[in-house]
């Protein structure tokens, strides 16, 4: 067996240590074992705490519900009760606004979380961000644009918003990532530096289109800009779900890839990873994801990093851990802001993209550090 | 071109008059001579020997075993594997035939030896529901846990590539190269950031694993003696031009490597080898 000085084991001195033809079997299924079990586990322990947190943001608020009533209410949509004519207010404040929106928060930040780790991985760079890398802000123009020249109400023109809102996030994505490749190579300054002047302009196209086109809506469009989680109405709540649904299970497909190419592409190509596509996949479901959620709660920033930089610590790097985990989490992450914002300073409500920022603003910068001392080695 | 005779033997790789420039490549700025790094480079490695390809810096050493390992592509002329024409291989042909060994990786995510060691086991995957989702099955477990095994890797399986040394990072690469299961390792300079005990550990590892697996190993090294006292032959390169491919001891000669380093080096033998040995000159006060 390796002892506590397999350092010291020189390779002369104990072939007996090495390779022994019964050590590597049992190492084998237990390697195996554990790593099945690890992931039921993490996955289950994660999946319990979202379930509770959801019981604890729609407990509070203004009208705090209480977790009987709240069972109730929930047993009243399995079995309808007859006899109960009037439909309490309680009632219709947690179905109609507090869970739609509680259920809107799990998913945004599940959708960013989980783009925040597929480009830390593609672009070797934990401060990755969609928010820090300028995607959000070019989701954000398209999706103010499909909104000011006339996508009306009717579903069918809702449906369509993400759709102009990712396409103006593969725009940006692709002009960060042109103006950042330098050599082959992706320097972290100029990546971060080109997503935050991709930002800036973008931002200032938004309010400049906003105040030609309809000034009345600018203040809520500069709010919308700072991240604002609404009380959607199903359809809303609806659309977004199956954005997102389909675009974290295809990120989560690509696990396996992430992982080689977190190591360094030339590694992962003759490992027989096809690259090229792999990033094209990844880039697309992306900016598909962020498309999604900018086009529901404007720009919210930091959930992408901060989540799985936090997770990073506690499970690993391995992704077929941290993607899954970090839906869980960003969701969480985001569903606790946003409760947050809309009680903190009840009856008014502070944009919940303020909170993320004043939490992750501190952990960015303490990465940033770290990161720039370990590459610089 | 000083070329020894060859065995007959089944061939590795054969070069048939492999061209490459930097055209086509993102650092054609900096190549020194015009983009033009080889022209009609030809040349074979017989399958299970260990082979040195040795040289100045920007003679081409790295760039040779990228288009070996296929993440480069020749302009002109064919790579053979084994017989077969590189240019039909799929990636995923390529990792089941060759593993690259990288100088050192730098990553800033934590992950653990274990992991990266069964990373070697992506081209095994298979079209099945496992795979889909980017999970092993019993048999990547197995040859995991051999190649860790082998690189006295199991104590430190879990920790991760931030926690441990220079040399077990480098072991923890050569394991992964190993759980590949490929015919050909190649390795880039895989000794540059080790200490001497660790720059030993790996030379004779490395040696040994050539022997017993059968494994043909290229291995680009600045090291000219831990080439000449490991390597079964020598692959001298100068400006991308090859000089000789050939026994140590036939590639080691004074006036070889002075014409192609530039500076005057001292020849004799290992006290124990007799292998050829370099040393610089003793006149430091300069002439």
């Amino acid at each position: 067996m390796t002892g506590p000085h397999h350092l010291e084991t020189a390779p002369s001195s104990s072939p007996a240590g090495e390779a022994s033809p019964s050590d590597p079997l049992v190492t084998v299924l237990a390697v195996h074992h554990r790593l099945s079990r690890r992931w039921m586990a993490v996955m289950g322990i994660l999946a319990t705490v979202t379930v509770l947190l959801i019981l604890l943001c729609l407990r509070v608020g203004s009208q705090p519900v209480d977790l009987i009533d709240m069972v109730h209410t929930f047993s009243h949509i399995i079995v309808p009760d007859r006899s109960q004519t009037d439909v309490e207010i309680g009632e219709t404040i947690l179905l109609y606004v507090r869970l739609p929106r509680v259920l809107l928060a799990l998913l945004i930040g599940a959708s960013l979380a989980v783009v925040g780790v597929a480009l830390q991985a593609l672009l070797r760079n934990p401060l990755a961000d969609p928010y820090v890398l300028g995607i959000s802000s070019g989701s954000a123009l398209g999706a103010s644009l499909a909104l000011s020249i006339g996508v009306g109400h009717s579903l069918v023109q809702q449906a369509t918003v993400p759709f102009w809102a990712f396409v103006g996030g593969i725009a940006a994505m692709a002009v960060v990532y042109r103006i950042a490749l330098s050599g082959g190579r992706l320097p972290v300054h100029t990546l971060l530096l080109t997503g935050i002047i991709i930002n800036a302009v973008l931002s200032a196209v938004i309010l400049f289109v906003t105040s030609i086109l309809d000034p009345t809506k600018l203040f809520r469009m500069m709010s919308w800009l700072m991240g604002n989680v609404p009380s959607p109405d199903f359809a809303t709540l609806g659309i977004l779900a199956a954005y997102a649904g389909v675009g974290i299970l295809l990120l989560l497909r690509q696990a396996g890839n992430l992982n080689l190419l977190a190591l360094g592409e030339e590694s992962a190509m003759t490992l027989g990873v096809d690259v090229e596509r792999v990033k094209k996949t990844v880039f697309v479901l992306a900016a598909l994801l962020t498309g999604a959620a900018v086009s529901v709660s404007g720009m919210i920033g930091f959930v992408g990093m901060v989540v799985p930089h936090m997770l990073r610590m506690t499970i690993g790097a391995d992704h077929r851990f941290l993607l899954p985990a970090s839906a869980l989490i960003g969701g969480c992450f985001l569903m606790i802001s946003d409760t947050m914002a809309r009680t903190l300073f009840a009856p008014s409500e502070i944009p919940v993209g303020i909170v993320t920022a004043l939490i992750g603003g501190p952990i960015f910068i303490g990465l940033l550090m770290t990161h720039t001392a370990r590459m610089n080695v | 071109m000083i070329v020894s005779p060859s065995r007959p033997a089944e061939q590795a790789f054969y070069l048939d008059r492999v061209c490459f420039d930097y055209r086509h490549g993102p650092r054609a700025a900096e190549s020194p001579h015009g983009g033009t790094l080889f022209r009609k480079l030809t040349f074979s490695v017989v399958a299970g020997e260990m082979l040195g390809v040795i040289g100045p810096n920007g003679s081409g050493k790295s760039t040779l075993i990228k288009l070996l390992a296929g993440i480069v592509r020749p302009c002109a002329g064919a790579i053979h594997v084994f017989g077969r024409d590189a240019g039909s291989l799929t990636r995923n042909d390529f990792g089941k035939l060759i593993a690259y060994v990288p100088q050192e990786f730098l990553t800033t995510f934590p992950f653990t030896v274990k992991d990266i060691v069964l990373m070697g086991r992506y081209p095994h995957r298979k079209a099945d529901w496992l795979s889909f989702w980017g999970w092993e099955r019993e048999a990547d477990f197995q040859a995991t846990a051999q190649a860790m095994a082998d690189l006295n890797l199991l104590g430190i399986a879990d920790k991760s590539v931030h926690e441990i040394s220079a040399g077990e990072r480098q072991r923890t690469l050569i394991a992964r190269a190993l759980a590949q299961e490929a015919k050909v390792v190649l390795l880039d300079e895989p000794t540059a950031f080790l200490d001497l005990k660790y720059q030993v550990d790996i030379g004779r590892r490395l040696y040994r694993l050539s022997r017993e697996r059968g494994l043909t190993m290229i291995v680009v090294s600045h090291d000219l003696n831990l080439a000449g006292q490991y390597c079964d032959r020598l692959l001298l390169l100068n400006h991308g031009t090859l000089i000789g491919l050939a026994e140590p001891p036939a590639i080691m000669r004074p006036e070889v490597l002075e014409s192609v380093y530039q500076c005057r080096v001292l020849v004799d033998h290992h006290p124990e080898t007799g292998r050829p040995r370099v040393s610089l000159p003793g006149d430091i006060a300069g002439t």
